[in-house]
């Protein structure tokens, strides 16, 4: 890689790094100044839970069925037992086999 | 001398019982002993993205780097969508700041306990701050916890672990040949899985809160998958969560 490649590369994970950071600190530094509202912690729970809903359903989108299946083994699974490692161990399984029937 | 404190206090109750909270190296270690089962979990994730990263074109070296300083799966993950061009960019740290979204509610959830110590401290404590490790010390602290060494503990035993996962992965990738013939692939989206339905099976009326967070998350999806094919790299995510979060501004109180 070049040197401005290479700048790029590790001023960029300075970034992100620095984005997390800052993520995980101001949670703790915005209570200090404002009170939490029902509705205000609403939205952000919401807003939270959203990205992660984004994030799977991407993934199925562009997995197509063999993800589908995978995550709704898994949201089956932790329904049913609430143990959150089984299911990803089974959802994972079930994309293994997935892979094997040539989903 | 005033009777103990109740085990859960608001931030202005929080400030008036300055002696409750500690900061000890037991409680790392306690914290650390806390979650290493899960942390063996952990490993096969950071090789999930070992791998990943070093097939997009990362060396071993960036990749280690990354899981080092940022210590995030889904900002790790979503950042190899924008390489190479992408990095640095706009729509990259506004993806990044978009999937950390969630460690903001973390911060403030965590901050009647935090904030009773001082500020180097308060980021020592969630500075490596995850999801477990928020889950182990949330309940610990709400069932009377003193110890905010126990919070970085158990951040740092996942950390361990995701460093080390992500070494053998990018190291051995080639070798561990096609993640999708053991499911590796899809350990991210089982995961997160895992974590939108937690909380939700973590209410006395399960089926009220799923109702609850219907609108919310659906449009989320909706958006989500519209904006994979609409929108550039990234954006899709950020687009989701600003409509997710939306809707419950709308629908709250109705």
């Amino acid at each position: 890689m070049t040197a401005e490649a290479l700048l790029s590369v590790y001023g960029t994970i300075g970034l992100i790094a620095f984005v997390l950071l800052a993520t995980r600190t101001i949670g703790g530094e915005l209570m200090t100044l404002w009170t939490m509202t029902p509705r205000l912690e609403a939205v952000l729970k919401a807003m939270g839970g959203s990205v992660l809903v984004a994030i799977v359903a991407a993934e199925c989108a562009r997995g197509g069925l063999r993800t589908g299946m995978a995550v709704l083994i898994a949201a089956a699974v932790m329904a049913l037992s609430r143990r959150p490692l089984l299911a990803i161990a089974l959802g994972m399984a079930g994309a293994a086999a997935g892979t094997w029937l040539n989903l | 001398m005033h009777p103990p404190p109740p085990p859960s206090l608001t931030e202005p109750e929080a400030r008036q019982h300055p002696e409750r909270m500690g900061f000890s190296q037991r409680g790392i270690l306690q914290g650390m002993q806390h979650l290493a089962g899960i942390a063996v979990f952990i490993v096969p994730f950071g090789m999930a993205f070992g791998v990943t990263a070093v097939e997009k074109g990362m060396t071993v070296a960036q990749a280690m780097i990354m899981s080092v300083l940022v210590f995030s799966a889904a900002a790790q993950f979503a950042s190899l969508e924008f390489w190479p061009s992408g990095w640095p960019s706009l729509a990259l740290v506004l993806a990044t700041a978009a999937v950390s979204s969630r460690l903001v509610i973390m911060g403030a959830a965590l901050s009647p306990w935090v904030n009773q110590v001082q500020r180097p401290q308060r980021w020592g404590a969630v500075m490596l701050l995850t999801d477990p490790s928020f889950a182990d010390g949330f309940q610990a602290f709400q069932q009377g916890g003193r110890d905010l060494g126990r919070l970085l503990g158990a951040s740092l035993m996942l950390w361990l672990a995701w460093v080390a996962g992500t070494a053998i992965g990018a190291i051995a990738g080639e070798r561990i040949g096609h993640l999708d013939r053991f499911g590796i692939d899809v350990l991210m989206a089982a995961y997160f899985t895992t974590m939108i339905l937690g909380p939700l099976l973590n209410t006395p009326d399960v089926r009220r809160a799923a109702f609850a967070v219907l609108p919310s998350y659906g449009t989320a999806a909706i958006v989500a998958v519209a904006g994979l094919y609409l929108l550039p790299p990234g954006w899709n995510v950020v687009a989701a969560a600003v409509a997710g979060g939306a809707v419950e501004a709308w629908r709250h109180d109705r």
